[in-house]
């Protein structure tokens, strides 16, 4: 059951900054949904205010920048990229993970800066925004500031966001434009299921693989980079094992977590990343 | 004999009566209905599997502003305890909690809100006690008792010939242990009533109650009142699958009775999760099949033993044993049978009716055999079974003579063509090791339909004519999305000649219809709609009578056709049914009746397992085509084939619909669903985690219905519900085998069983949760994960 709560639908940044600062810990930030309502009809979260930050009309958007990067708004739901031609042309892996969370009902609210937000170790966004080197730009009482996702998450379900503070977007740089990027999830049914494990990669045109594996340790996990033109699969491998602690749960035990997350890498060097 | 041609109605695609309503969202489920002044009933659960109730102190609760009762066992009247065979099972617990979903004390409050803080103030003092969680420890003598003093509750037998003399015979043995899981049954819509006082006295139930009469009996015999004092209104079902039976009992009784005590409308509505945790489930099965084998394939003995959970209370265990112990060959010949089910307790959820009924668990393991006999004796799945099939006149396991006709292999050999099966199946098996691997997997089985010696089986559906020529429908079958209440109006209209649309269908009411046993079995459309014949017909027969009196034309020469009395001499249109019906009322005569069908003799010798069974039978095959992920385990399902003899379809349809959601369900059976526990806890409470085959996991069907019509039957109509679901799981786990060379022992046949053929280790926790905190349960509030912050 609910429980009661207020719910304030602000215009622009700074009246989001204001609200949250004039509630503190009692607020919540509200984009789709899909998650914050689920925890709040379990009781895992009571938050006494809603901040729907779905009414600044530049966080629906997907813009790319003067300098070529990618754009995604906070309120950019997942079948929102996974429509987008110009994702789906230039970033498809982003398109690709998207259409990998929950059901086509889900997609419709959910949105992919969520998803990151919630920071559970299966998010399906996370592994395809880290080996693509995104930027998350947060919203502060100062102005904005950047970090790289890889440092964003920081446990299971927790974010360096500090008080008073909400990532606005999510930015990927132009260097990954047309990169090779693939992503891989091990699910127990097609339909909205989480991630026993998933995987992502991606060779980027200067010569770097980047490889993210999920589901497999407190945070999705990214590998140290590796060098395209001299693969040591057997090292990448020792490297993945050595990076994820995953455990027995009722998704999987560990140990087929960590046959699955060898199997996936290996596809995925292999150019063999299709899910499912 | 085929007449197709001569009927009207029986056969077509007709429109299902309750379409619309539910579409447009007008018909009403339990939770739509409300009154002014309801308060809402809510229930406070064990703390334990297994505990000694020391003391309730419901003090507090009771103090809390908004409540208005408070109660426990102490509080009912009459009898405290419920079953269809065991009367053993709590409305609320006395002393004692057998598992974690047992009900301790009600309370009835001014909103959700009070009941719930009302719950939460309830102090409960429990002395815990050893849990029983495995039926093969529960079995064991030395085991603690759940009930009385003995553990087994249930001991049913077949015997047959001289298995000493067929193992003796045989060439070789093939012995083989298998084990099946806790399932759910999954209805979309959780249990809910609304319990309000009648006006005279007693209590109306309006719910989503499957088997109302047996519901109706427990709750008056618990308030004591006369049957004729309790009417239970079945709201329409979002869902039953044979689990709103004991579990609604339960709810029935418990919002009686807080009505009774307040004077008030109560209302009870389960969230999915205490639907989960207090519902009952399909039984586990351990099973241990030993077969002597003939090097030509041919069986001389079978040694069967089962154990089945039957969690906290005996519900539907004997019953649904028994259905195993009748089946538990297949439709196999075998001279020499020796076969022991035994149902236990344990303190997992209760066990109970789910569509299968027996049935699903047995043939996972016979039709496995029958794939590794033929494997032994270099045969292929078809040739097995037609080699060991049963066919008219052949005399099963328990003695009993099939005379009707016999379809298995027709319909194994019709399912077989349809995908190509033994070219596929040679090819498979030869290709060499890929990582995507393809495989193609049989199962087929024979089915008693209906209730057969289970008890007594008779039915009553009543037709009744209005004035203006409408007619309205009701019957003691519900329907809970089956379609029984199209397949009576489809046969109605049939008999009397008019068109389906002035058939208007009531729900059922206790009150207003004869007691027709349980909506079970797959006997809806045999039983009812049998029924629906006979009332139909003594409607039509006073019609034709006035009518004849009206025209003065001879009884033989009249009918009813298209909504037209006629003059089949010579084709003339006589009057409107609108007409006739009005002709028949000005005359004084009755337009109303009342259908009976009692089924055919059954007979069963529990010392020697032997008799008639089942009245008749119906035979189905399925086949599933599948890709394997070698290396990852993942099974695609890309192709499937669902073949029945249903008899008579009365609606294509409606047994379309039947197939398609049988074999969903038995997909998910066979590879996806596992209701788990640990310690007598459950480790999942909502759809998060137990998955169902969704829309994108169930593939393509062809289904096959073949009509073989059957005297038992109305207009040679049998069974299909049941049926469609068997299947599934054994097919597939077939095909596992026939694309990966390993089998399956233990289903479901999830990614971590086909990639290493057992399970590894798991704990109940989603890992994220897990890493945060230590705390796991909280029981209070029957949430299964912990609480983050």
């Amino acid at each position: 059951m609910l429980n009661s709560f207020s719910y304030y639908k602000p215009k622009s940044e700074i009246e989001i900054i204001e609200t949250l600062k004039s509630f503190g810990d009692d607020a919540k930030i509200l984009a789709g949904g899909t998650d914050l309502l689920v925890y709040m009809k379990q009781q895992i979260a009571g938050p006494k205010v809603l901040v729907d930050i779905k009414g600044v009309p530049d966080f629906s958007k997907i813009d790319v920048d003067s300098g070529g990067n990618l754009i995604i708004g906070a309120a950019v739901t997942c079948n929102d990229v996974v429509e987008n031609q110009y994702i789906r042309n230039h970033f498809p892996v982003l398109a690709t993970a998207a259409k990998t969370i929950g059901s086509y009902q889900i997609r419709n609210r959910a949105t992919v800066v969520g998803n990151i937000c919630n920071a559970s170790p299966a998010a399906d966004m996370a592994g395809a925004f880290l080996v693509l080197d995104a930027v998350v730009i947060i919203a502060t009482e100062k102005g904005n500031r950047e970090i790289p996702i890889k440092h964003f998450f920081v446990g299971v379900k927790k974010t360096s966001l500090q008080q008073n503070e909400f990532v606005k977007a999510i930015k990927v740089p132009a260097d990954y434009k047309d990169a090779e990027a693939s992503y891989l999830k091990a699910s127990r049914i097609k339909g909205h299921d989480l991630g026993t494990c998933n995987a992502a990669m991606s060779r980027s045109k200067n010569g770097k693989i980047k490889i993210a594996i999920g589901s497999c340790n407190i945070t999705p996990v990214l590998l140290p980079d590796f060098d395209s033109n001299n693969i040591d699969l057997a090292n990448i491998l020792t490297t993945a094992m050595n990076s994820i602690k995953p455990i027995d749960d009722l998704r999987g035990s560990k140990e087929y977590r960590k046959h699955l997350v060898q199997v996936f890498i290996k596809r995925l060097l292999n150019g063999k990343g299709h899910s499912h | 004999m085929n007449s197709k041609n001569n009927h009207k109605i029986i056969g077509n695609p007709e429109q299902r009566v309750d379409a619309i309503g539910k579409v447009t969202g007008t018909a009403k489920f339990a939770e739509d209905y409300n009154v002014l002044h309801q308060l809402y009933g809510k229930v406070l659960r064990s703390k334990y599997p297994h505990a000694k109730i020391l003391s309730v102190d419901t003090s507090k609760a009771e103090q809390l502003d908004g409540v208005e009762a408070v109660l426990t066992a102490n509080d009912i009247p009459g009898k405290k305890v419920f079953g269809i065979v065991v009367q053993n099972q709590t409305f609320l617990a006395i002393d004692k909690v057998r598992y974690l979903g047992d009900g301790v004390a009600l309370v009835a409050a001014k909103t959700k809100e009070i009941a719930e803080q009302a719950i939460a103030l309830i102090d409960v003092q429990y002395e815990p006690l050893p849990v029983i969680a495995d039926p093969e420890e529960s079995i064991k003598t030395d085991a603690v008792k759940i009930h009385g003093d003995d553990n087994t509750f249930v001991h049913h037998k077949v015997r047959k010939g001289d298995i000493e003399k067929g193992f003796a015979e045989a060439d070789f043995i093939l012995e083989k242990k298998f084990k099946t899981q806790f399932i759910e049954h999954s209805y979309i819509e959780p249990e809910a009533v609304l319990a309000e006082l009648a006006e005279h006295g007693g209590v109306k139930i309006t719910g989503s109650v499957q088997n109302l009469f047996s519901s109706r009996r427990s709750v008056a015999a618990a308030l004591n009142l006369d049957l004729n004092k309790v009417q239970i209104i079945q709201s329409t079902l979002g869902g039953s699958f044979g689990g709103k039976d004991e579990v609604m009992t339960s709810m029935c009784c418990r919002a009686a009775l807080l009505c009774l005590k307040t004077g008030k409308p109560v209302k009870m509505v389960n969230t999915r999760e205490e639907s989960m945790l207090e519902s009952y489930k399909r039984h586990p099965y351990v099973l241990f099949y030993k077969w002597g084998v003939k090097n030509d394939g041919s069986i001389t003995a079978m040694e069967i033993k089962c154990i089945a959970d039957g969690g906290a209370y005996a519900s539907m265990s004997p019953f649904v044993t028994w259905r195993s112990v009748v089946q538990a060959t297949g439709p196999y010949h075998c001279e020499n049978v020796k076969t022991d089910i035994y149902a236990v307790y344990t303190n997992n959820n209760y066990t109970g009716a789910m569509r299968g009924f027996g049935s699903p668990q047995v043939n996972f393991a016979i039709e496995s055999m029958m794939d590794e006999l033929a494997e032994k004796v270099g045969k292929n799945p078809i040739e097995i079974r037609l080699q060991n099939g049963y066919e008219r006149g052949d005399v099963t396991a328990t003695g009993q003579k099939l005379d009707h006709n016999v379809s298995y292999k027709e319909v194994l050999k019709k399912a077989a063509e349809a995908i190509n099966f033994e070219e596929k199946w040679k090819q498979y098996r030869a290709s060499p090791k890929t990582p995507f691997k393809k495989g193609i997997g049989l199962a087929s089985s024979y089915r008693g339909v209906s209730l057969g010696a289970e008890g007594t089986d008779a039915v009553g559906t009543i037709v009744s004519v209005q004035t203006d020529g409408s007619v309205i429908v009701s019957s003691g079958i519900t329907d809970m999305g089956q379609g029984a209440q199209t397949q009576m109006s489809q046969i109605t209209a049939e008999v009397l000649g008019i068109s389906m649309e002035r058939i208007q269908f009531l729900n059922t009411n206790t009150s207003r219809v004869p007691d027709s046993g349980p909506t079970v079995a797959s006997r809806g459309t045999i039983m009812s709609g049998s029924a629906a014949k006979k009332a139909a017909e003594i409607v039509k027969s006073t019609l034709l009578d006035v009518a004849s009196e009206m025209t003065g034309v001879a009884l033989q020469n009249l009918d009813i056709k298209n909504n037209y009395l006629v003059d089949v001499s010579n084709d003339q249109r006589l009057a409107s049914f609108s007409e006739l019906a009005a002709e028949c009322f000005n005359n004084g005569k009755p337009m109303y009746g009342l259908g009976w069908h009692k089924s055919p003799h059954t007979s069963w010798d529990e010392e020697h397992g032997q008799g008639d069974a089942y009245y008749t039978f119906v035979y189905g095959t399925n086949i599933a085509e599948i890709e394997v992920d070698t290396e990852t385990g993942k099974v695609n399902v890309v192709d499937f084939v669902s073949a029945h003899d249903v008899g008579k379809a009365i609606n294509r349809n409606t047994v379309l619909g039947q197939i398609y959601g049988g074999v969903a369900m038995g997909l998910g059976y066979g590879m996806l669903e596992e209701f788990e526990f640990e310690n007598g806890i459950p480790k999942q409470l909502n759809f998060d985690e137990y998955l169902i085959a969704t829309a994108m996991d169930v593939p393509r069907i062809k289904a096959i219905i073949v009509e073989n019509e059957d005297a038992a039957g109305p207009f040679g109509a049998k069974s299909i519900g049941e049926p469609a679901t068997e299947l599934a799981a054994p097919a597939i786990v077939n095909a596992i085998y026939n694309a990966t060379g390993k089998r399956i022992y233990e289903i479901p046949a999830n990614l971590e069983r086909v990639l290493l053929g057992h399970k590894l280790t798991r704990t109940g926790e989603r890992g994220s949760v897990q890493k945060e905190k230590e705390e796991t349960v909280n029981f209070d509030s029957c949430k299964i994960r912990s609480t983050e912050k």
